[in-house]
């Protein structure tokens, strides 16, 4: 029906349309539909280009000259990829910021917990071992060989006693 | 025996075998392929060739796919620059000219999403492209320059009333003159596909259309009366 209307069908199925439309008016009507527009579409008058178009063009591309790292970008329809990879961006940034917002916030935490429990229990009658965890604590050492010495002290001074 | 290994070759080295063909055929047939290929050793003056012998269509194209005029040059001048950026990737599997059209197509596109954000910021009623034409959209029977532009203009108006893949269809078949296969690698769409787009688009443009449809019958007409 399509071809028939702008006349691109070939001969032999243009004569079984033909013998179909004898005997269909729906179809009659659909080709009558498609031959009106195509031939009004096909007289539509040309759009004038504009005085000196090909001259601005030219000079376009003498003023932004082509670059060995712009092609590839030029090529791109950035209005599709946009949008293709927002998600991908939602996702990378969610899991930046989620990722660094548990980063900031546990450590100092734990680290805070853990020196007044160790402050409660070794302050109110050794000073000497509390000036030692104090030193050790500065010196950013693991939780495991502060522990350790913590232990040493303590069973230091029950062997006194 | 033909083991299933056997039948992945064969049918890749067919794929593979059309694809070249498709090349060398379009290689031999494509005019403006020794164009491409001066301009390609940096000929510029080679490039302004192809830019004046397709300058014509890309603006009318451009001004049936946007048509808003005074951007139309924007769109048309763009395709020809991102032609020229990417000419080095022109491998020549379709001709010249369907590859220019691929690119304004993508400009196109661009642009109007660009001007779709705009307007929708704007608020409704920016553009109300939906009613069919009005009385004033018919031109007089008078042929002059007015009537001229109002014909075109109210053709592209009810044009943009379509979704973008049958208002491409629809404009390079139509408007363009391109031919049924051209427009399937434009579109790198199924030939069956093309044809189904634009049975549909005609047909969703009828009404729209057929004030204008009715003013040019009736200015046939007045003719016929004339000349007897």
């Amino acid at each position: 029906m399509v071809l028939a209307a702008d006349g691109t069908l070939d001969r032999a199925r243009h004569e079984q349309l033909d013998k179909h439309l004898e005997t269909c008016a729906t179809c009659r009507d659909a080709l009558e539909c498609q031959t009106e527009t195509w031939e009004l579409l096909s007289r539509r008058p040309s759009a004038p280009v504009p005085l000196g178009f090909s001259t601005r063009v030219m000079a376009s591309l003498e003023s932004n000259p082509v670059s060995g790292g712009s092609r590839w970008l030029d090529a791109l329809d950035w209005g599709v990829w946009t949008l293709r990879l927002a998600p991908v961006a939602a996702t990378l940034f969610m899991t930046v910021f989620l990722g660094l917002g548990r980063g900031t916030n546990t450590e100092p935490v734990v680290a805070i917990d853990f020196s007044e429990l160790v402050m409660a229990w070794v302050a109110p009658d050794n000073d000497t071992a509390l000036d030692a965890v104090t030193l050790l604590w500065t010196d950013d050492e693991t939780d495991e060989l502060l522990l350790d010495v913590l232990l040493i002290i303590l069973n230091s001074a029950d062997v006194l006693r | 025996m033909v083991t299933a290994e056997m039948t992945v070759w064969a049918n890749l080295n067919f794929h593979l075998m059309n694809v070249t063909d498709t090349r060398n055929v379009y290689s031999r047939t494509d005019p403006d392929r020794a164009t491409v290929d001066e301009a390609l050793t940096g000929n510029v003056e080679a490039f302004e060739t192809l830019v004046l012998r397709y300058q014509r269509q890309i603006v009318n194209y451009a001004t049936a796919m946007i048509r808003d005029v005074s951007d139309t040059e924007d769109v048309a001048q763009d395709t020809f620059i991102r032609a020229y950026r990417a000419l080095n990737q022109f491998r020549g599997d379709s001709s010249f000219k369907t590859w220019l059209y691929r690119i304004a197509t993508n400009v196109a596109r661009t642009h109007r999403d660009r001007r779709g954000r705009q307007s929708r910021l704007d608020g409704p009623g920016f553009h109300n492209d939906t009613q069919a034409l009005q009385a004033r959209d018919i031109p007089s029977s008078e042929a002059n320059v007015e009537a001229t532009v109002i014909t075109r203009d109210a053709i592209d108006r009810a044009l943009g009333v379509l979704p973008d893949e049958l208002r491409v269809a629809i404009v390079l078949r139509d408007v363009e003159g391109l031919a049924y296969k051209e427009i399937a690698e434009v579109t790198r769409s199924p030939i069956g596909t093309v044809e189904s787009r634009i049975f549909r688009a005609r047909r969703a443009l009828r009404p729209l259309l057929r004030p204008l449809v009715n003013a040019a019958k009736k200015k046939s007409i007045d003719d016929d009366v004339r000349t007897s």
